[in-house]
C-alpha cells in the first residue's frame, strides 16, 4: 500500500514524520464504518455480558482474601473433596458420554438406514430435539417415577420376575442411577448429530463398493466406519463436555449425594459449604479449561470430516 | 439374512422406544394417580388452580419473548453483515458463539453474580428489575449458538449475497433489503432459532434459581419438594410444552425457501 | 494388452431377453432385447426417463427385472449379487471413497480380492499410468477436479479387469473441455484393453462419437439398435430421426404414393421414398438434415424457393434458418472463407436429394 502523490502533494521524501499517519487515516478510510456500527451491539453484549464475567470470575482464581496475587487457590483444589470432585465428573461424563454415543449410533443406523418413512423419522428427529433439552427437575422426576424404590418399572420387574432390583443394589441416587439418567439427553443428542453424517454416506459409494466385489461387512469396515468414525468422536467430546458442566439434573436426582463438580460450584456459590469465592473461582476455571479441551476436540474432528466430505 | 436384520432392526427400535417411552409413561401414569381410587386429572385441576404457576409460567414465558427479542435484533443485523460486509470478522463472531458451550451456565451466572453485586458499578443483583435484566442476559447467551446456528444457515440457503446484490442494481437501500428481502426469507429460520429459544428458557433452572427469580423451573422444583402427584403433572405439561415447540420447528422446516445454487 | 478371455464359447458378451422392469404401476422398462458382443463398446442413448439407467443397474445387480434373463458371458446372472458379478462400473457421481487416497480406491477392489499388496501396488501404477494420473497416489479425491476424479473411477473400476465395463453417464457432471478431452480418453482406453463396455448416455453427439452401435431407448423400448451411421442417415423411426441429430422439418401433402410426388409449400417434388398406408391427400412431414441442404439449384435434386430469415456462425458450420411457405427450416454448410456466407432477407434456391428425405405421418 503506496501514499501517492495525489495525497501529499507539498510533502516529499524528506518530511516522514507525517506518512505514516495519512497511511494509517486512508487504513481507516477503507474500514466498512456503517457495517461496523450494525454490529457493534453484538459484541458490545458479547464482552459486556458473556467475556467480561467469565474473566472477572477467573481473575478471581488468582487472588485470595486479601487481594493478593496467589498460587494457592489452585493448592486448595487438591483437597481430596475437589480433586475427587473431578475425577468423579470425569468418570461420570466419560461414562454417559460413551454408552451414550454407542446405543445412540446404534439407533441412528438403525433409523437412518432403516427407516425409509420420512414421517417417522420427523418424529424420531423431533422426539430428540425435546429428549435433548429434557434435563433438570423434570428429568430426575421421571427418572424417579420410573426407576425409583416406588417407581413404575421397578414395580413391574418386582410383580413379573420377582426380583428386586433395589435389593440386588441398584439405586437411582448414585453414580450408575446418574449416568442412565444423562442417557435421557445424551442419546438423542448422538443421534441428532450422527444423523446428518449417516445421511451423508452416498448409496453410490456402498454402490461401487459392492460392484468391485466388496461384502456388506467389508464395506462398513473399509468405508462406512472410518468415514463416520471424526463425527462419531467429535460426538464424544460434545457429550463429554455436555455432561461435565450439566448440574440441574444432578442436583435434582441426587442432591449433594454425588460429588461432582458442578454440584461443588453451586455450593461455594450459594454460599453452603465454605463460602470461599476463590476457591469457586478456581473450580469454575478448572471447568472451563476441561469444557474448552472437550469442545476444541470437537471442532476438529468436525472441521476434518467436513473437509473429506466436500 | 435379510430377515434377521429387519429382526435386530425392529428390536433395536423397540428397545430405544421403550428406553425413551418409560420415563413418560410412568410420570404420565404418576400424574393421574391422585386419587387412591382410580385415575383422574385432579393433579392437573390442582395445578393449574394454582396462581403460583400461572405466575411463573407467565413469567417464564414473558422472559423467553423479550430473550427471543433481544437475541434476534442482536443476531440478525451481525450475520448479515458479517455474511456480506466483513467476512474478516467471522471468526470472532465463531469465537463469541463458541463461548455459551465452553463456559457453562452455572458459571456465567456466578460471574453475574459477583461482577454485578451491591459493591460493583452495575448493582443488577440488588434489585428485582436488574435481576430480571440479568436472567435475559443469560438466557441470550444460552441461546445465542442456537440463534445464530438457525439465522446462518438461513442466509446460506437463500444465498443472500446474490439477492443483496441484485436488489442494490435495482436501486434499493441496505435497510429497505434487510427489511424486504432478507428478512421475510429467513423468517423461517429465525421462528425456529425462536421456538428453540422458547423450549430451552421456560424449563431453565439454575440461573433462574440462583438470581432468585419467580421462573417456571425453580416453580417446579419448589412443588416437586413439597407434593407428589403435581410435580408428576408439571412434567408432563413441560414435556408438552417442549414438544409443541419442537414439532413447530420441524413443520417449520418444510417451509423455508430454498433458492437454486449456481453449478459449479 | 487384451483383457478378452481367450475360452469363452460366445461371442456374446452381454445377452438380454425380454426384460420387463415395473417400478409399482408404472412400467420402465418393457420387453427390451439387447444383444452385445465381445469387446464392443455400446452406447445406450435417450432422454431423462426412458429407461436407460436402470437397464444399466440390472445389469450390474442393484435391481433385478420383473421378468426377463440377463446372461452374462453366456451364463444367467440373475442370482448374483452385485459383488459377484465382476463387472466394473463408473458412476455420474463419481463415487470415490471419500476416506481413501487414489490409490487406496484404485486398489480397493484388488484388496477385496485379497491380492497381495505388492501386486496391488504395481496394477495400481499400471492403471494410474493408463488414465494419464501417474505420481497422483497419495492425493485424496477432495483434492481433485471433477475430471482427475472421474478418471481415478476409471482406473479403478478397471484395475479389477472386469468382464464388462458399465458407464452412467460419467460425463454429464463435467465441463465442455473436459467431457471432450475425456471422450476420447475413454475410448482410446476401450480400445487398448478390448474390454466390452456399455456406456449410457443422454448426450447424441457422446454417442455418435465413442460407440461401435448406439441403442436409442425411448419410454422403456430400444427403437434402433445400430452403428451411428445407421441411427443417423436411416432413422428407424420418428423418436430416433429427431432426437439423434437436427432435422429440418416442412409439412406436406401427398399426391401421389407410387411416383412419390408431394407437394410443398407452392412446389411438387418428386422421387421421394413413401412409407407404407400412406394414401393421396394425406398430411405428411419432411424431415432432412441441415447438412443434405444445398444452396443453389442441383439437377435430379427436389428444388424450394425461400427467403433467409438468420445466419448464425459455429466456427466451421455456419446455420443458415430460411423461410419456406410460413415455415422455417435449418441449413448447415460449411464455413469456407472464399465463399462469402448468405446475407439476411436474401431470396435463394435450395436442392435437396430425395433420397435423403425422411418422409413421416404428420403430427
Amino acid at each position: 500500500m503506496s501514499v501517492s502523490e495525489k495525497d501529499v502533494p507539498e510533502l516529499g521524501i524528506s518530511e516522514p514524520s507525517k506518512l505514516p499517519i495519512t497511511r494509517r487515516a486512508s487504513a481507516l478510510r477503507r474500514l466498512d464504518w456503517s457495517a461496523l456500527i450494525g454490529v457493534a451491539p453484538f459484541f458490545i453484549f458479547a464482552l459486556v455480558m458473556m467475556v467480561a464475567p467469565t474473566v472477572a470470575l477467573i481473575a478471581n482464581a488468582f487472588v485470595d482474601h486479601q487481594g493478593h496475587l496467589t498460587f494457592g487457590n489452585f493448592a486448595d483444589l487438591n483437597t481430596p473433596e475437589v480433586a475427587g470432585a473431578f475425577a468423579e465428573s470425569i468418570r461420570l461424563s466419560a461414562a454417559s458420554a460413551v454408552i451414550g454415543a454407542v446405543i445412540g449410533l446404534g439407533l441412528a443406523l438403525t433409523v437412518g438406514r432403516g427407516i425409509r418413512s420420512t414421517k417417522v423419522r420427523s418424529i424420531v428427529m423431533t422426539f430428540c430435539g425435546v429428549a435433548s433439552n429434557f434435563s433438570g427437575v423434570p428429568l430426575a422426576f421421571a427418572f424417579v417415577a420410573t426407576l425409583g424404590r416406588l417407581g413404575l418399572v421397578t414395580v413391574a420387574i418386582k410383580a413379573a420376575f420377582g426380583i428386586d432390583i433395589y435389593a440386588a443394589g441398584f439405586d437411582l441416587a448414585s453414580f450408575w442411577g446418574l449416568t442412565v439418567t444423562y442417557l435421557f439427553f445424551q442419546i438423542p443428542i448422538t443421534i441428532t448429530i450422527m444423523m446428518p453424517a449417516i445421511d451423508g454416506l452416498r448409496r453410490d459409494w456402498c454402490e461401487a463398493a459392492s460392484i468391485l466385489g466388496a461384502s456388506s461387512w467389508q464395506y462398513w469396515r473399509h468405508i462406512g466406519m472410518p468415514i463416520l468414525w471424526p463425527s462419531l468422536l467429535g460426538t464424544l467430546a460434545l457429550l463429554f463436555a455436555n455432561s461435565f458442566g450439566a448440574i440441574a439434573t444432578a442436583y435434582a436426582l441426587t442432591g449433594y449425594a454425588v460429588n461432582i463438580v458442578p454440584i461443588v460450584l453451586y455450593a461455594q456459590i450459594r454460599g453452603d459449604v465454605l463460602h470461599n469465592e476463590s476457591l469457586g473461582a478456581a473450580l469454575a476455571l478448572g471447568m472451563i479449561i476441561v469444557m474448552a479441551f472437550a469442545n476444541t476436540v470437537y471442532l476438529i474432528l468436525r472441521t476434518r470430516a467436513e473437509r473429506w466430505l466436500r | 439374512m435379510i430377515k434377521t436384520m429387519h429382526l435386530l432392526r425392529w428390536t433395536c427400535l423397540s428397545l430405544g422406544v421403550a428406553f425413551f417411552l418409560m420415563p413418560l409413561i410412568s410420570t404420565a401414569e404418576f400424574s393421574l394417580s391422585l386419587r387412591r381410587d382410580g385415575y383422574s386429572f385432579d393433579a392437573y385441576r390442582y395445578v393449574f388452580a394454582d396462581p403460583d404457576f400461572i405466575s411463573s409460567f407467565s413469567y417464564s414465558a414473558l422472559i423467553a419473548l423479550c430473550t427471543i427479542f433481544v437475541g434476534t435484533i442482536l443476531v440478525v443485523p451481525t450475520v448479515y453483515l458479517v455474511r456480506l460486509r466483513l467476512p474478516w470478522l467471522r471468526p470472532a463472531v465463531e469465537f463469541i458463539v463458541l463461548l455459551p458451550l465452553i463456559v457453562p451456565p452455572i458459571i456465567l451466572v456466578f460471574g453475574y453474580v459477583r461482577m454485578f453485586s451491591s459493591s460493583s458499578l452495575l448493582p443488577l443483583t440488588g434489585n428485582s428489575r436488574g435481576s430480571d435484566i440479568l436472567l435475559i442476559c443469560g438466557y441470550v447467551t444460552l441461546a445465542l449458538p442456537y440463534l445464530y446456528r438457525a439465522v446462518d444457515t438461513g442466509l446460506q440457503a437463500i444465498n443472500a449475497r446474490v439477492l443483496t446484490e441484485a436488489a442494490t442494481i435495482l436501486g434499493a437501500r441496505p435497510i429497505t433489503i434487510i427489511i424486504r428481502i432478507i428478512l421475510p426469507n429467513i423468517l423461517v429460520s429465525v421462528l425456529s432459532g425462536a421456538f428453540l429459544t422458547f423450549a430451552v428458557v421456560i424449563s431453565e433452572f439454575v440461573m433462574a434459581s440462583l438470581l432468585t427469580r419467580p421462573a417456571f423451573g425453580p416453580y417446579i422444583q419448589r412443588v416437586g419438594v413439597a407434593k407428589a402427584y403435581e410435580p408428576a403433572a408439571l412434567v408432563i405439561l413441560s414435556f408438552f410444552i417442549t414438544w409443541t415447540a419442537m414439532g413447530l420447528v420441524q413443520f417449520l422446516a418444510r417451509f423455508s425457501p430454498n433458492v437454486q445454487r449456481e453449478s459449479k | 494388452m487384451n483383457l478378452v478371455a481367450s475360452s469363452a464359447k460366445t461371442n456374446t458378451a452381454l445377452h438380454l431377453s425380454g426384460i420387463i422392469k415395473r417400478f409399482g404401476e408404472h412400467e420402465v422398462v418393457r420387453n427390451l432385447d439387447l444383444e452385445v458382443r465381445k469387446g464392443e463398446f455400446i452406447s445406450v442413448l435417450g432422454p431423462s426417463g426412458c429407461g436407460k439407467t436402470t437397464v444399466l443397474r440390472m445389469i450390474a445387480g442393484f435391481e433385478h427385472p420383473t421378468t426377463g434373463r440377463i446372461l452374462i458371458d453366456g451364463s444367467d446372472v440373475c442370482r448374483l449379487r452385485p459383488d459377484q458379478r465382476n463387472l466394473g462400473m463408473v458412476f455420474q457421481t463419481y463415487a470415490l471413497f471419500p476416506n481413501m487416497s487414489v490409490a487406496a480406491n484404485v486398489g480397493f477392489g484388488l484388496k477385496i480380492a485379497a491380492m497381495a499388496d505388492r501386486d496391488i501396488q504395481r496394477r495400481v501404477a499400471e492403471m494410474l499410468e493408463l488414465v494419464g494420473l501417474t505420481g497422483f497416489e497419495r492425493r485424496f479425491p477432495y483434492e481433485l477436479s471433477g475430471g482427475q476424479q472421474q478418471r481415478v473411477a476409471l482406473a479403478r473400476a478397471l484395475a479389477t479387469k472386469p468382464a464388462m465395463l458399465l458407464l452412467d453417464e460419467p460425463l454429464s457432471a463435467l465441463d465442455a473441455k473436459i467431457r471432450l478431452s475425456l471422450r476420447e480418453q475413454i475410448r482410446d482406453i476401450q480400445t487398448e484393453l478390448g474390454i466390452t463396455t456399455l456406456f449410457v448416455t443422454h448426450d447424441q453427439e457422446e454417442a455418435l462419437s465413442m460407440s461401435d452401435r448406439v441403442a436409442v431407448m425411448n419410454s422403456g423400448r430400444v427403437e434402433q439398435f445400430g452403428t451411428p451411421l445407421e441411427i443417423y442417415n436411416r432413422p428407424a423411426t420418428r423418436f430416433v430421426a429427431s432426437f439423434v441429430g437436427t432435422l429440418s422439418v416442412l409439412k406436406a401433402t401427398l399426391l401421389d404414393p407410387a411416383s412419390g410426388a408431394v407437394e410443398v409449400a407452392t412446389a411438387t417434388l418428386k422421387n421421394l421414398e413413401i412409407p407404407q398406408g400412406l394414401a393421396r391427400g394425406d398430411h405428411i412431414s419432411l424431415a432432412v438434415r441441415p447438412e443434405a441442404i444445398r444452396f443453389g439449384v442441383h439437377k435430379g435434386d427436389a428444388i424450394l424457393r425461400g427467403k433467409i430469415a438468420g445466419v448464425g456462425f459455429y466456427g466451421s458450420v455456419i446455420r443458415v434458418r430460411l423461410l419456406v411457405g410460413n415455415e422455417t427450416i435449418t441449413i448447415d454448410i460449411f464455413n469456407t472463407p472464399l465463399s462469402p456466407p448468405p446475407s439476411r432477407g436474401e431470396d435463394v434456391d435450395i436442392s435437396i436429394d430425395p433420397n435423403s428425405v425422411f418422409v413421416m405421418r404428420a403430427e
